[in-house]
């Protein structure tokens, strides 16, 4: 940055030359160093910056129950804040929350009381009828039964779908983020898409 | 959808899985909710830096207490077993008539050592117990703990989004104001922003006042408010001067003094940035003297 000066006589405007590096202005990298400091601004700046990712990839991990999101949402960043200085930079910043937000959804499906196996959830859907006409009523059962199997797989398969085919996180990082060796990431992947077809198409047997 | 459709069945392959688990539509996320659950997780970390500090300090403080009163025992019950053994080797000589009136105050002596050592031992593991919360308390590297929420009595493990701070009625120390402020900031309207940071900053001190005063500063700089905001970096320098923002403030203020025709001030002001850490706080400070030192006098 220079400032510029006239060479002429009388009093010159010389341009205001701002420090870049607003929060809204730095990289997710630099706001999550920020916040390991404890910089508050940048903390916030990080939630405004990836709250809607994370509740977008939450709705696809733990369901559709806003209360349950917002908790989630909440947990994992309490989680971010307190995990900051531990970032190493193996994988981007929204990858590495992510996968913090996997963990926090473990635990938490762990504590959970589930009356209804999935099995049972799927059960209460009805069987798609042979040539039915109305194909957006179709459609819509069908993204029911999506949202159902994905609740259904075993949560490592479902953590694995969810960042490497929905997310489109490379295999490389979310191996890096999810401590597991990057063949296993595939292999998960196409098990969980296996099992989600296998859930969509057959149903309980 | 490709395939037959039979007894229900249909065939998907894996770009079609794909897709329909993409067009999963999640729930709505307004922004207004977003900003309350913003606000919230500020004030919840304020909370548990706080209580982080208060239970170090106090952990600290009673194990420094429990450490020299375990010492005051054990001097004592060293202090009354020299006793005992001054006195034991006074007993077993000849003893004039006095000496056994000697004993049973020595022998009455004895018993309170061993009362006490129990309890000076008994001391030892809570102070010991206070240690591993007093390194739990510290922040480590690990998922979340909910149940560490301290922003009030709530019965749901994960209930982190406080709902009694919804609107700020809670008093939580300027954080919904600050959070006004950076959302105005966000959008460009740097007056509301001033204004709203002006209100964080304002009342009792807290973890946000260093913050929300700088960032009044820079937005009333951004809204072409100089002379306020020169003002107002003034003030933040000189009420936080040992403030990890002190170089950035110090440019800032350093300019705004280039615009009112104060090149000393100016110099001053940018030469106090030179050290600063970051290297484009540096650059901005010595672009300052360069632009100083090339303007008429």
């Amino acid at each position: 940055m220079t400032g510029k000066a006239g060479k002429n006589a009388g009093p010159k405007l010389v341009p205001l030359r701002r420090v870049e590096g607003l929060p809204s202005e730095m990289s997710d990298e630099a706001l999550l160093a920020a916040c390991a400091l404890g910089d508050s601004a940048a903390l916030g700046a990080l939630y405004d910056r990836l709250s809607p990712h994370l509740w977008r990839f939450l709705s696809r991990l733990a369901g559709d129950r806003i209360e349950e999101l917002e908790d989630l949402v909440q947990a994992t960043f309490v989680a971010v804040h307190r995990s900051a200085p531990s970032f190493r930079g193996t994988s981007s910043v929204r990858t590495w929350v992510f996968a913090i937000a996997a963990n926090v959804t473990r635990r938490h499906l762990r504590d959970e009381v589930r009356r209804r196996s999935a099995f049972d959830r799927l059960a209460k859907l009805p069987v798609l009828p042979v040539g039915r006409p109305d194909e957006s009523v179709e459609q819509r059962e069908l993204m029911r039964r999506m949202r159902a199997a994905l609740t259904a797989l075993p949560h490592d398969l479902r953590v694995t779908l969810v960042m490497c085919d929905l997310e489109d996180i490379p295999g490389r990082e979310a191996a890096a983020v999810l401590a597991v060796p990057e063949g296993t990431v595939y292999r998960r992947v196409h098990e969980a898409r296996r099992a989600l077809r296998d859930l969509i198409e057959e149903g309980p047997r | 959808m490709s395939g037959p459709p039979s007894r229900g069945r249909r065939v998907l392959d894996d770009e079609q899985l794909v897709a329909l688990a993409k067009s999963l539509p999640p729930p709505d996320f307004a922004d207004a909710r977003r900003e309350e659950m913003r606000t919230a997780f500020l004030s919840t970390v304020r909370g548990l830096r706080s209580g982080a500090r208060t239970r170090t300090s106090a952990g600290r403080a009673r194990r420094r207490r429990l450490l020299l009163i375990g010492a005051l025992l054990c001097a004592g019950a060293g202090a009354a077993a020299a006793a005992w053994r001054i006195g034991s080797a006074s007993v077993s000589r000849p003893a004039p008539t006095d000496k056994p009136a000697q004993r049973p105050t020595v022998a009455a002596e004895r018993p309170a050592a061993p009362l006490q050592a129990p309890a000076a031992q008994g001391n030892a593991p809570a102070a010991q117990a206070d240690a591993p919360a007093a390194q739990a308390d510290a922040p480590t590297p690990e998922e979340a703990q909910p149940q560490r929420h301290v922003s009030g009595p709530r019965p749901r493990k994960l209930a982190l989004v406080d709902r009694r701070e919804i609107g700020g009625r809670s008093g939580d120390g300027g954080g919904s104001a600050f959070a006004r402020g950076w959302s105005a900031l966000g959008s460009g309207d740097f007056s509301t922003a001033a204004a709203a940071f002006g209100r964080a900053a304002a009342g009792k001190d807290n973890p946000l006042t260093e913050d929300a005063l700088f960032w009044r500063g820079a937005a009333l700089d951004r809204a072409g408010r100089f002379v306020a905001a020169g003002q107002a970096l003034s003030d933040f320098l000189a009420r936080y001067p040992d403030s990890e923002r002190k170089g950035e403030a110090s440019v800032i203020l350093g300019w705004l003094l280039v615009r009112a025709g104060e090149p000393g001030e100016a110099r001053e002001r940018f030469v106090r940035a030179l050290d600063d850490p970051a290297e484009r706080v540096r650059g901005s400070a010595r672009a300052g003297l360069d632009a100083v030192a090339a303007s008429p006098r």
